[in-house]
C-alpha cells in the first residue's frame, strides 16, 4: 500500500535519520521521486538539520573541574552503615551459622540418644524405639522428637504421681497423711495421651 | 561505550574522586555542550553539568553494571534540568497552537518569529546566536530531543532511554522540533546556498 503525503511528510525526519524500517525507507524514497510537494519538505527539513550542525563546539570552563573536585571533597559521600551492614555483616553471621550448624545438630542428636537410652525407665519402649529411629534420619524434626520425649516422660511422671495418691493404692512412706489432698481418694482413671502413634 | 572494567574499578573506588573523573572524563564535554544547547547561558551550563556529575558520583552505586553509563549519566542531567524549570514554573508541556488561558480570555500564542524581519536578522552578530536562540524558544521536550540527536548523535532509541519515553515518542519530538526550527530559521533554510549549507 503506497502511503499518501500526509504520513509521508510525518516521517520525513526519522527517513532522514535512517530510523525506519527498509520497508517504509523504500515506501518514501519512492514517494519522493514523483511528489515534489514531499521533496521540497524533505529538502526543507534536511537543510535545517544541517543548518544545526554550523553550532560551535565549546569546551569545557577551565574551572570546570577544579570547582568539582572542590564541591566533591567538601561533600563526601555519608557512610552508609545500612550498606556495611547488608554487605558485610549479614553474609558473615550467616557463613557462621551454616559453619557450625552440622557440629550443633550432630552433638544435639547424639546428646539426644545418650538422653533416651540412659534414661530408658522414664520413657514408654516403644516411643523410645520411635525417637531413636527417627533420631538417625538427617531431616527429621528433632524439636518435634523433644516434645514427644518430654510429654511421654512428664505424662508417665504424671502417672506414677497419681499412683502414688491413688486411693486403691498403699500409700507412699515418703508422703505424710497430712499433706493429702482429694485427689488422693480419686479413682485410678488416668490415662497416658499419645503425642505420636508408636511405630 | 565505556570499559566495563573503567567502571568496575571506579565502583570499587567509589570514593576516589581521580577515579571518578577518569570515568566521566569521556563524556563531560558532551553533557556541557548539551547543557548549554538547553540552557542557552554558558554559567547555567557548567552548573547543570557539574550537578550532574555531581550526583553521578554521589549515586554512582545506583548504576546498574552491564547498561549504558552515558545514557545514565544523561538522563541524570535532563532529569534535573527538567526539575530546576519545574522549580522555577517555566516548564510546561504544552501544545504550541493552544491558545493561552488570561484573565479576560483566552489569547493565541506567539513565538518569537524570525521570518519577519530580515534586516533585523542581519543585524545578530553571530549565525550560532540565532540558532541557539531558535532552540531556546522550542518546547523543552523538543529542544532535548533535537540537541541529543541532531547536535550530539545519539540514536532515537539512546533518546528514548534518556528522556524515559517511546521511541515513536523521540520520533514525533525531533520532527516537529525540527519544523518549528524550519520555521524560526526560514531565511537560512530557504536561502541554504547563500550561508552554505543545503
Amino acid at each position: 500500500m503506497n502511503m499518501n503525503c500526509e504520513k509521508v511528510k510525518s516521517l520525513l525526519s526519522a527517513y532522514l535519520d535512517s530510523e525506519l524500517s527498509s520497508h517504509e525507507m523504500r515506501q518514501i524514497r519512492l514517494h519522493l521521486i514523483d511528489c515534489e510537494t514531499c521533496k521540497s519538505e524533505y529538502e526543507s527539513l534536511r537543510t535545517t538539520k544541517d543548518i544545526l550542525g554550523m553550532l560551535d563546539s565549546p569546551s569545557l570552563p577551565r574551572e570546570f573541574w577544579p570547582e568539582l573536585r572542590d564541591r566533591i571533597k567538601s561533600q563526601p559521600i555519608p557512610k552508609s552503615y545500612s550498606n556495611l551492614f547488608m554487605k558485610l555483616i549479614i553474609p558473615a553471621a550467616a557463613m557462621v551459622i551454616l559453619a557450625i550448624l552440622p557440629f550443633v545438630m550432630a552433638t544435639h542428636t547424639r546428646a539426644s540418644k545418650d538422653f533416651i537410652s540412659t534414661k530408658p525407665n522414664s520413657i514408654e519402649p516403644y516411643v523410645r524405639e520411635y525417637i531413636i529411629s527417627e533420631l538417625d534420619r538427617p531431616f527429621s524434626d528433632k524439636t518435634s522428637l523433644g516434645f514427644v520425649a518430654a510429654g511421654q516422660a512428664v505424662t508417665m511422671y504424671s502417672s506414677n504421681l497419681f499412683e502414688l495418691y491413688d486411693g486403691y493404692s498403699e500409700p507412699n512412706d515418703t508422703i505424710p497423711a497430712s499433706t493429702r489432698t482429694e485427689k488422693q481418694t480419686q479413682p485410678k482413671a488416668f490415662q497416658p495421651v499419645m503425642f505420636v502413634s508408636p511405630k | 561505550m565505556l570499559n566495563t572494567q573503567a567502571i568496575a574499578n571506579a565502583r570499587y573506588r567509589e570514593t576516589n574522586i581521580e577515579a571518578f573523573e577518569e570515568l566521566v572524563r569521556t563524556y563531560d564535554n558532551k553533557l556541557y555542550r548539551v547543557a548549554l544547547r538547553l540552557t542557552g547561558n554558558p554559567e547555567e551550563a557548567k552548573d547543570l553539568a557539574q550537578e550532574a556529575l555531581f550526583r553521578a558520583y554521589r549515586g554512582f552505586n545506583k548504576f546498574k553494571m552491564g547498561t549504558s553509563f552515558e545514557r545514565w549519566l544523561f538522563r541524570i542531567a535532563s532529569n534535573l534540568y527538567i526539575d530546576k524549570l519545574r522549580k522555577h514554573g517555566k516548564y510546561r508541556f504544552e501544545s504550541l497552537d493552544e491558545p493561552i488561558p488570561t484573565k479576560d480570555g483566552y489569547v493565541q500564542k506567539t513565538l518569537p518569529d524570525l521570518t519577519g524581519n530580515p534586516a533585523e536578522i542581519a543585524e545578530l552578530n553571530e549565525l550560532t546566536d540565532k540558532i541557539q536562540a531558535a532552540l531556546q524558544s522550542l518546547p523543552l521536550n523538543y529542544r532535548m530531543a533535537v540537541v541529543l540527536y541532531d547536535l550530539e548523535g545519539f540514536s532515537y532509541e539512546e533518546i528514548s532511554g534518556i528522556l524515559d519515553c517511546a521511541i515513536g515518542t523521540v520520533r514525533s519530538r525531533i520532527h516537529r522540533g525540527r519544523r518549528l526550527l524550519r520555521k524560526k530559521l526560514a531565511p537560512y533554510v530557504y536561502q541554504g546556498t547563500e550561508i552554505g549549507v543545503g
